[in-house]
């Protein structure tokens, strides 16, 4: 690892996750090494006292410059976590939380075979569904960086491929009826095509569907970041492996592909952090017969049952670091700032 | 034909000049006012269709106090659905009480808790009774002496025990609009909440396409319509439903009442339910009107519990939709009304916006053109009998209420011997809620 | 790449396929959004009979009651909480850029738990909304607040906004040429200064699509709100309290302006950036690298 800057002793190093130093033949390293060198601007080698002085409160402006945000998490999202996990070991009664606490909602919680039910659920279809995005942005981002000659082109691709991630979620999610129920557009076209005789109910309130809604939901998120990884491997590096006798589908999986994993990651990442706590693609297009995590626990604090809710928030939280944790094990995140 | 609000409080304000000079608009209102000023305009007003009692007592209520000082009231705020949250509503009762009420409309799914949270900051909660026992603690009881237009034009199901319609295991709908002292002592002068609607929950079915008997809630779960049926997602509501089915057919006789079923109750309910969904019964579980009038209209589901209005709402949309009213099981009943928050600042306000709500006879048609009843039928009666929304050529009093097409819409006298029960709050929500959210992941 | 063989010219047209289809499931919905508000029924089946405008009348005059015909329509005002929401949505994006950029400023330099901190600002982003509007509500609770969409909704959704605006902002800092700034600094420019002249004027791209997340997010935003927004209610909000009553056109119509609008937005925002980029590109050398960069700090983040 190249030092950057005089400041960069291991001490002060960012924590980067166990992999790092390991792939340095990944080529988002140099965006790493960029990260390192940032710093030198603010710590570079000073002398005297003046600039010492000088120094020590340059020392403190970045603890000014966090206090708001930091403090704004504490409120806005760790003490409500905190309030979840206590409410967890509460019971209610009338529509108000006893003083006692108890273990019950946990031994309740974590004994019945339903709530594994639901981890694997939430597990399974989030897993399915990213391997698809996976797949489908993997293969829409190159053909759009590789296949796509002219830039302008490829930028007006892209933003429509963005574009409704901007527009209002609950709106999109109101025309999967009109679109594919029994009176809808896609069995209006297949009949009149003749490819069915009559409209079928098979294209909505199954999990297939729901799927493949969640699908287009979110594969936006993987699509942008792979076009953008492909974009920055050189093109001699492939030209290199193809001379070196690498057939195009040899040079994609061995030199392209490794190259271009971060941008996967990041963006299966945003994907996977939407699919944990979306709940109601699944009661609008599912049909609400199969919930997974987050489905069930919005059920039970509609239902006022904000302790058995609650139980089952943290361990939805407990899950989803631990995904991501695996996430960031794979491929430190960081790197692709 | 659109709903008239203009010539709908012209001709009540008709009705009303017929039998005193003053307005029902400001009935309420004015009544308290009058009666503090020297009882002239109470008086007067007493001698319209009811014996006086009621509004006699009225004087003796908080409404005297602030008698005439309309500004010095309110403004009030109250979280209810978007039926109850209706623009031409709030504007009437802004315009008859003098003070504005702010109306916060609200998912199905997410009043309870929504009201739980935030009740400090309301004074009414417009809701369905079944979950006044899980707000409990946030509701600040209601004298009866403060709602003059509680008076005996209110039918007699909400204020006898015995009568058509009354249940004797569970007591409703007596037990679940008084408290339990009022209840006890047979005076009946405190409120839980004050009913302003009132309907009878069964099933219904598309024509030609449902298979199996559609006179009974089996229905749902026959093997003909597999796939095909669907359940509201909502415990208490649906577990009433499905111990009606099986208690009406002699599968089982519970130990409890149909709305405050025991455990062991509830495990044969479950037991019955988890075995239809593993077999593919339910196409889906449903969330909300909208969504359940889209799903009939595009044909997506067959039968299933589906509301009365729900169905009508289909029909005009072009569906063929049969709301069964009587099922052979019976039907639940369910009230939806006001209550008050235990912390409320403006509670004599809140009174006399609920005494408005009855006494005006105008939420109470808007509400009754959608297939739902006022518990005071005879302040509706003047806006429906003057206007035909539904069937050309008959008003919609006769249609909603009397039974001018009995096939389609039975009258409320005939309706009120074929509940079962009335959708209440169980003493075993917590496990109805349990059951019910693992039934559904399952 | 000069060349394709046979295999990739295959691959190309097959993944040019996937990339329309993909397309046309995610421009389906608002086509469709948009045939419907044009329809005359009630009800959401296609295709819809006629041609009419009266669902964007009735949006216009919420208080004409003649115009609403249908039965339990619901006669919903939509101004109020779009007003309300449009405030909130502007609220947020300004303090979540604003916390956003300071914090993202101060990533600049290696401090102890720096990683750490990382995290923690991400944690917004990372924490399932359902848990976090239940969460806020029942501490404010304890503590005797109620809630106001201006105090809770506020902390509600500029913690969810931010996350995405720091990132937004790491990404453009981290690529900067800061041998501009050490330039300034060493000709004896104060860091206040050094800031307003170059770094804001460089980062002003960031700035804007940290304005863009925090705006669309707060404006779409249902999860974490349902319970923090007090008497208000929030445009997505109306929008689920209507349906929960009847899908008509009227919420179609609704849609499709709110779409129109969004694509508007984010059209402006790419003219704005792409002569921001032009003019740049004058006068730095960094031509070739800035529109990676604008399309990495959206789509890292999008």
């Amino acid at each position: 690892m190249p030092a950057f800057g005089l400041s960069s002793s291991p001490a002060n190093r960012p924590a980067a996750g166990p992999n790092r130093g390991k792939q340095m033949d990944d080529q988002t390293t140099a965006g790493h090494n960029q990260v390192d060198a940032l710093p030198r601007a603010v710590d570079r080698p000073m002398s005297g006292i003046q600039e010492r002085a000088a120094k020590q409160r340059r020392e403190w402006h970045h603890v000014l410059l966090l206090t708001p945000a930091v403090l704004w998490v504490l409120f806005a999202v760790l003490v409500p976590v905190a309030m979840i996990v206590w409410v967890s070991f509460r019971r209610m009664k009338g529509g108000l939380l006893e003083p006692a606490l108890t273990i019950e909602n946990w031994t309740t919680a974590l004994s019945q075979g339903i709530t594994w039910t639901l981890v694997f659920r939430t597990l399974w279809t989030t897993g399915v569904v990213l391997v698809i995005v996976a797949a489908l942005g993997l293969t829409a981002g190159y053909f759009l960086s590789r296949f796509v000659k002219k830039p302008r082109t490829q930028a007006l691709l892209l933003m429509l491929a963005i574009l409704p991630f901007w527009t209002s979620y609950i709106i999109r999610i109101v025309t999967w009826q009109p679109l594919l129920g029994e009176r809808g557009v896609l069995n209006w076209t297949l009949v009149r095509l003749g490819i069915i005789n009559e409209p079928s109910s098979a294209f909505l309130f199954n999990q297939g569907v729901m799927m493949f809604a969640m699908v287009s939901l979110y594969v936006v998120f993987v699509i942008g970041p792979v076009y953008w990884a492909f974009g920055t491997i050189s093109p001699d590096v492939v030209a290199a492996a193809r001379s070196l006798g690498a057939t195009p589908w040899k040079a994609f999986w061995t030199v392209e592909l490794p190259l271009a994993k971060g941008g996967l990651v990041a963006g299966s990442f945003f994907a996977a952090i939407f699919l944990f706590g979306d709940y109601a693609t699944e009661r609008l297009i599912g049909g609400g017969t199969h919930p997974a995590l987050a489905g069930t626990v919005k059920a039970y604090a509609g239902y006022g049952q904000w302790p058995a809710a609650s139980a089952l928030g943290v361990l939805l939280i407990v899950m989803v670091f631990l995904v991501l944790g695996l996430f960031m094990k794979f491929h430190n995140l960081r790197r692709e700032l | 034909m659109a709903l008239d609000f203009e010539k709908m409080a012209q001709i009540r304000a008709a009705a009303d000049r017929a039998c005193t000079r003053r307005s029902f608009l400001t009935g309420g209102l004015k009544v308290a006012a009058g009666v503090a000023l020297g009882g002239v305009a109470g008086a007067g007003l007493a001698g319209c269709g009811s014996d006086g009692t009621a509004t006699t007592t009225s004087a003796g209520g908080s409404g005297a106090t602030q008698a005439g000082a309309d500004a010095t009231l309110g403004p009030i705020s109250e979280i209810g659905l978007s039926l109850t949250e209706d623009p031409r509503i709030l504007t009437a009762a802004e315009e008859a009480l003098g003070f504005k009420v702010n109306g916060r409309a609200d998912g199905l799914g997410n009043q309870l808790t929504f009201w739980l949270q935030n009740y400090k900051q309301f004074d009414i909660n417009q809701v369905n009774f079944s979950q006044n026992g899980a707000l409990a603690a946030t509701l600040r009881p209601i004298a009866v002496a403060d709602i003059p237009a509680w008076n005996d034009q209110v039918i007699d199901l909400f204020r006898t025990p015995g009568v058509p319609g009354y249940s004797d295991k569970s007591g409703w709908p007596i037990a679940g609009t008084y408290t339990s002292q009022a209840v006890q002592s047979e005076k009946y002068d405190e409120f839980i909440g004050v009913p302003t609607w009132f309907g009878f929950d069964a099933f219904g079915y598309v024509v030609d396409k449902t298979a199996g008997d559609v006179t009974s809630y089996g229905a749902i779960f026959d093997p003909g319509n597999k796939g095909k049926s669907t359940l509201l997602n909502e415990p208490i509501t649906s577990v009433m439903k499905i111990a009606t089915y099986l208690q009406g057919t002699n599968q089982y006789s519970f130990t409890g009442a149909l709305n405050n079923l025991t455990p062991e109750d509830l495990d044969i309910c479950f037991q019955f339910l988890g075995e239809h969904k593993a077999k593919g019964q339910f196409r889906l579980f449903w969330s909300d009107f909208g969504q359940l009038v889209g799903l009939l209209t595009a044909g997506e589901i067959v039968v299933g519990d589906f509301w009365a209005s729900a169905c009508a709402a289909a029909n005009k949309a072009g569906a063929n939709v049969r709301f069964v009213n009587d099922p052979a099981e019976g039907s639940n009943g369910w009230i939806q009304g006001a209550t008050i928050s235990a912390e409320t600042k403006n509670y004599e306000a809140a009174t006399k916006f609920i005494n408005w709500y009855l006494e005006s006879g105008i939420p109470g048609s808007i509400l009754g053109v959608q297939g739902y009843y006022s518990p005071r039928p005879d302040t509706c009666k003047p806006i429906l009998e003057a206007q035909s929304t539904t069937v050309d050529g008959i008003n919609d009093w006769d249609y909603w209420y009397q039974g001018a097409k009995p096939e389609e819409r039975p009258s409320l006298d005939e309706r009120l011997p074929h509940v079962a029960d009335w959708q209440s709050y169980p003493d075993e929500y917590e496990r109805y809620a349990g059951l019910w959210t693992q039934f559904v992941a399952s | 790449m000069a060349t394709l063989t046979r295999g990739q010219h295959v691959y190309k047209w097959a993944s040019g396929t996937l990339f329309m289809l993909i397309l046309l499931v995610l421009y389906a919905p608002f086509l469709i959004m948009l045939r419907l508000s044009f329809g005359l029924q009630n009800i959401s089946v296609f295709p819809p009979e006629g041609w009419s405008t009266i669902s964007y009348q009735k949006l216009l005059n919420p208080s004409d009651y003649s115009l609403f015909t249908i039965s339990g329509e619901p006669l919903t005002n939509y101004g109020p909480p779009l007003v309300l929401s449009l405030a909130l949505a502007i609220l947020t994006a300004v303090v979540a850029t604003v916390l956003a950029l300071m914090a993202a400023l101060a990533f600049r330099k290696r401090f102890h738990g720096r990683g750490a901190l990382f995290y923690l600002l991400l944690l917004g982003l990372v924490t399932p909304g359902v848990i976090l509007g239940l969460g806020l509500r029942l501490f404010t609770d304890q503590m005797g607040f109620g809630a106001h969409w201006a105090t809770t909704g506020l902390l509600v959704h500029v913690a969810w906004a931010m996350p995405f605006g720091f990132l937004v902002f790491l990404v453009f800092l981290n690529r900067f040429d800061h041998s501009i700034e050490e330039a300034a600094a060493t000709l004896g420019a104060s860091p206040w200064r050094v800031f307003r002249t170059i770094t804001l004027p460089i980062l002003s791209p960031a700035v804007l699509g940290s304005f863009l997340f925090g705006f669309t997010l707060s404006f779409d935003e249902v999860q974490r709100s349902s319970l923090v927004m007090g008497h208000s209610t929030s445009l997505p909000q109306e929008l689920l309290a209507v349906t929960t009553v009847r899908v008509t056109p009227v919420v179609y119509a609704l849609g499709s302006i709110i779409a129109l609008a969004s694509f508007l937005l984010v059209g402006v925002y790419l003219v704005v950036i792409e002569r921001q980029r032009r003019r740049l590109s004058m006068r730095a050398s960094t031509q070739e690298e800035l529109p990676d960069e604008l399309g990495r700090a959206l789509h890292t983040t999008v």
